[in-house]
């Protein structure tokens, strides 16, 4: 076994980006879901999060555990221009302007609103807070963004210092195994502390959950929880897909496109059935960074291939009408 | 850069790199893991690390879903010539969780922000919080200490929760009587166990109701809701 070739292989592979578009997909679904979440609740703004808010701002200065910049001031004004000043960085890293600034900026801004009203967040607020300070060492505007235009439309003839580009690629796959980590030590935990529950092993948990108010919706939850083997196979999928998570994920591409696709599959159903929207697309921009280049691109060719496929059969039954519109006789000769 | 040494350099950052994810993985798990021995022994060392940029919880619906729904009760009184006026009692929960049948809603963060509140007042059962507690009469200083300063957070906690309900319920009489100076709101809380799974065609208020009632708190202002 020659180990300076093992290494030399290794070193090639981990100083190459890979899961670029992965990254640039993350940022745009996170990046769209933290613009939601500030326009969503703009109209009721000061009373979440300004300096009369629901949470007393003396109690925020005094409970808070990390930095805010909405604690440098409890001003009106202040406070209208930060959360709008947030507003534009979240929109500028969606875009991908300039990300390596606009990360840590929009991290900045969105975890000092998490500060301001520790009540309003979810577990899926909880990924985001840790992804993107991940995010910040990653090549998250690849595709899809101004950057990449704008690099495009530069002078390909000088893409800087080779060394300096793999460290730059090792930091991006560094940070992309972190993003997978974490979201294996997110299902792995979730899962391990469901198998404790009673309601999770006698298929009974989804049923109390849907029953929640809050999360209750007419006509889909009755319809749900009516079947009681529907709902047990359910409690079990999830706790077995949560647990398995992590063995999926890095066994091979096989399962680990598996754990995505139903990964996925979950998180539309958590959204639209619980209502848990922002859970349901944090976590869903985390399990799409894990899609590899050459899967997006295929997933790219097969929409070509499609669209392609569907535009000439749509052009043929045109050009079939057409000609049977010609052909028809335009009256029906009268018989004497 | 020679050959040998772009070698050397990028080796040495790959297994930095390693090291480093290493490290910040091995204390999540640890972080994250059922309290137990070792776990207490290290845990000042874990939180100081991952305290507060690296905190997460992931016991999302577990062991076992949150059983029952809660809703607040509030009323206003109001000031007027001669006594002051009371007015009914207004479930204020409901209405937003009917807003949050259309999923695109502020209402979700709203109804959380109460929700959460609720849960200060009056929290889920913690067998952990109850053992500590039951030291409060213990012969052993260390052991008491730590029941009196649980016990204390406690309080500290319900108080807090206290405090954002009444604003809550300031904030929603601000809402119905806009025109109106209010003096006090009153607070309760209902709790309602849905029925059992065997029972499940029965609807949510035919399941177990249970009410507090925390009295009249002193209106506080609040931004418009």
């Amino acid at each position: 076994m020659d180990f300076r070739k093992i290494w030399a292989d290794f070193i090639r592979y981990v100083t190459t980006p890979h899961f670029l578009i992965g990254a640039s997909v993350f940022r745009i679904v996170a990046g769209t879901t933290i613009l939601y979440q500030a326009l969503i609740n703009y109209a009721q703004r000061h009373f979440l999060f300004g300096p009369d808010a629901l949470y007393p701002y003396e109690a925020f200065l005094a409970r808070r555990t990390g930095f805010s910049i909405f604690a440098w001031s409890a001003s009106p004004v202040y406070f209208e221009l930060m959360y709008h000043l947030g507003l534009v960085v979240a929109f500028l890293w969606l875009l991908g302007l300039r990300t390596r600034l606009t990360t840590p900026l929009n991290y900045v801004f969105w975890y000092s609103l998490h500060q301001r009203n520790q009540l309003l967040w979810d577990g899926g607020d909880n990924v985001m807070q840790l992804v993107l300070i991940f995010a910040m060492f990653a090549n998250v505007s690849a595709y899809f963004s101004l950057d990449s235009a704008r690099r495009a439309a530069r002078s390909t003839a000088s893409s800087g210092d080779q060394t300096w580009n793999q460290l730059k690629a090792l930091l991006h796959n560094s940070a992309i195994l972190a993003f997978a980590l974490q979201i294996c030590i997110v299902y792995a935990v979730a899962g391990l502390s469901k198998v404790q529950g009673e309601s999770w092993r006698n298929g009974t948990a989804l049923y109390y959950a849907l029953r929640a108010a809050e999360f209750y919706l007419p006509s889909v939850s009755d319809r749900l929880y009516a079947s009681d083997v529907f709902l047990a196979f359910l409690c079990h999928l999830t706790v077995w897909f949560q647990v398995g998570f992590p063995c999926f994920v890095f066994l091979n591409k096989w399962t680990r496109r598996l754990a995505i696709f139903v990964g996925i599959t979950f998180h539309l159903a958590i959204g639209s059935v619980m209502g848990l929207v922002t859970f349901a697309m944090f976590m869903m921009a985390v399990d799409l960074a894990l899609v590899s280049d050459e899967e997006y691109r295929a997933v790219s060719r097969l929409f070509a291939r499609l669209k392609n496929f569907v535009g000439e059969r749509g052009e043929k039954l045109v050009r079939n009408l057409r000609d049977s519109a010609l052909t028809f006789p335009r009256r029906v000769p009268v018989q004497k | 850069m020679t050959c040998r040494l772009k070698s050397w350099t990028l080796s040495l950052a790959a297994v930095c790199a390693a090291l480093v994810l290493a490290f910040h993985f091995s204390m999540t798990i640890v972080y994250v893991s059922p309290l137990n021995m070792a776990k207490l022994k290290l845990l000042p060392v874990v939180r100081a690390y991952m305290e507060p940029y690296f905190a997460q919880g992931w016991e999302l619906f577990a062991p076992d879903p949150i059983l029952d729904s809660k809703f607040l009760m509030v009323s206003c009184r109001l000031q007027r010539e001669g006594a002051p006026e009371e007015t009914p009692l207004v479930d204020v929960t409901s209405r937003l969780h009917h807003l949050q049948h259309n999923r695109i809603t502020p209402a979700d963060r709203i109804a959380r922000a109460e929700i959460s509140a609720m849960t200060l007042v009056a929290p889920p059962q913690d067998r952990l919080t109850e053992r500590i507690l039951e030291f409060h009469s213990s012969q052993d200083e260390r052991l008491r200490r730590a029941a009196e300063s649980v016990k204390k957070q406690k309080e500290e906690n319900r108080e807090f929760g206290f405090r954002l309900l009444a604003r809550t319920a300031s904030a929603e009489c601000d809402r119905l009587y806009p025109e109106r100076k209010k003096l006090a709101v009153h607070l309760v809380l209902v709790s309602v166990s849905p029925p059992k799974f065997s029972e499940r065609h029965k609807s949510l208020l035919e399941g177990t109701k249970k009410s507090l009632d925390f009295g009249w708190r002193p209106y506080e202002h609040v931004a418009p809701l």
